[in-house]
């Protein structure tokens, strides 16, 4: 096409992809209810229903996947105007989402798949020790679960850690754990978190 | 294809059936053709194109071009997390827990900041189609309106990495967690992974909004003196196409590390 043809098109270009105010209001409406909705999901705790005797926790990840394709869906559609855009641009961005489910579905059609999970035995070789074994000092924090906790502007303190005080916490290195849990069999009772005495730490 | 004499014998006599659908169209020009102005008077037409119709086509599908390679360098991290989300389950439903934790006013602030993204994201498209109709003082207040939205964003963001270093979550040498925090049967090692995960999307999701905040500065500089009228918006909605995306990210981060269940 030559430039004699460009009037038309040029006031035409300009306008076509403008949505009514009405539209993109109706779509951010439908964005913030998704998102109530996605979040209200989040509270229930799928696991613990049973249909038949299968556990229905997957129910939670599928909720928040689906409605976080439906958003995005409203967003690439209406908000990044694709609705209005040529067959060409649908081919670019099709093509970005096919490759990406490629991605996903192949990988994950293994790894979702396997009759054992991965790196079940491989053992934690941080140093830490694990707080699913009792303690060392015997403390029992196997099924302890912390309160809720606030942020700095709503009521309590804003740091677990700081709550608790300093002499509470249990972190020593990986080279001091043999040293520390044989000085502390499980059965005697120890003080509460005392860092490690210097005599282990030369070991 | 007929030879040039031919076809013009043939359009003098009204019969165009030996015409190529091109010269069909060449040939039925507007009665205002005579009124187009040369190329060189129309500056915002870049010379490659014929139309600003064509150039701003060229313009969203070379954005789109990038977009897809924004998806798939999201989608390899996700695709990442999520194989590792299936391995690890304990460990990621006790980081999610931890982060879905720390909240305002009863809210947890990932879904805070979900809400100041959308809102942002419609704060872009109304100020693209302020753009697109020309009205200036309205695009610069969306615009600032955006900025100051993503800069919430990133402030809440930044609340949480600050609670998280308290916390000991960071991996690495700070990582101490207190053992308190953690459910029966969480591994640390797997734990920091989450972690790890965890500050690498959102701080490269945060990178891109720091991107974009340098990129609004620059678009409402350019609207403040007046370059970006109503033929030339095309600025405004590729940069909007941008921001967009970066909201479609979180939309996917947000469920994926704050609502692990």
């Amino acid at each position: 096409m030559n430039e004699h043809a460009a009037t038309e098109s040029d006031r035409e270009g300009v306008q076509t992809k403008a949505e009514s105010l009405r539209t993109y209001f109706a779509v951010y409406a439908a964005l913030m209810v998704l998102l109530v909705l996605t979040v209200a999901a989040s509270f229930v705790d799928f696991a613990k229903w049973r249909l038949a005797h299968h556990n229905l926790g997957w129910l939670n990840i599928s909720f928040a996947m689906i409605i976080a394709v439906i958003k995005s869906l409203l967003v690439v559609l209406f908000f990044m105007h694709l609705r209005h855009s040529s067959r060409l641009t649908w081919i670019f961005a099709g093509a970005a989402f096919l490759w990406l489910g490629i991605l996903l579905t192949l990988t994950l059609n293994d790894y979702l798949t396997r009759r054992r999970p991965l790196y079940e035995d491989v053992p934690d070789k941080s140093g830490i020790r694990q707080p699913a074994q009792p303690e060392a000092n015997g403390r029992a924090q196997v099924s302890f679960v912390p309160p809720r906790r606030r942020s700095r502007l709503s009521s309590g303190g804003h740091s677990c850690a700081a709550r608790l005080g300093r002499e509470q916490r249990l972190t020593i290195p990986a080279r001091h754990a043999p040293a520390a849990a044989a000085r502390c069999p499980p059965t005697a009772p120890a003080p509460a978190a005392r860092p490690p005495p210097p005599a282990a730490r030369s070991t | 294809m007929p030879d040039d004499a031919a076809v013009a014998g043939e359009v003098a006599r009204g019969d165009d059936s030996a015409l190529t659908p091109q010269q069909r169209r060449a040939q039925s020009r507007p009665a205002s053709a005579h009124l187009v102005a040369p190329r060189h008077h129309r500056p915002h037409v870049k010379h490659q194109f014929d139309t600003l119709a064509q150039q701003h086509e060229a313009d969203t599908l070379g954005m789109w071009a990038f977009l897809a390679t924004e998806v798939l360098f999201f989608g390899g991290m996700i695709l990442c997390y999520t194989v590792y989300r299936g391995v690890y389950f304990k460990e990621w439903h006790n980081g999610s827990r931890i982060l879905d934790e720390f909240e305002f006013l009863g809210i947890s602030a990932g879904a805070w900041n979900t809400a100041v993204l959308l809102t942002s994201s419609l704060t872009v498209a109304l100020a693209v189609r302020a753009a697109q109709l020309g009205r200036r003082e309205q695009l610069i207040g969306l615009l600032l309106a955006t900025m100051a939205l993503g800069a919430a964003f990133l402030l809440i963001k930044a609340m949480e990495y600050r609670n998280d270093y308290h916390e000991g979550l960071v991996p690495g040498w700070p990582f101490h967690p207190d053992p308190r925090l953690l459910e029966p049967g969480v591994r640390m090692r797997p734990f920091e992974l989450f972690w790890s995960f965890y500050f690498v999307m959102t701080a490269v999701h945060a990178l891109h909004m720091l991107i974009g905040l340098g990129l609004f500065t620059y678009l409402i500089v350019q609207a403040w003196r007046g370059k970006l009228t109503r033929e030339h918006h095309m600025p405004v909605e590729i940069i909007g196409l941008y921001w967009h995306f970066v909201d479609l990210v979180w939309i996917f981060l947000f469920p994926l590390l704050y609502l692990v269940r």
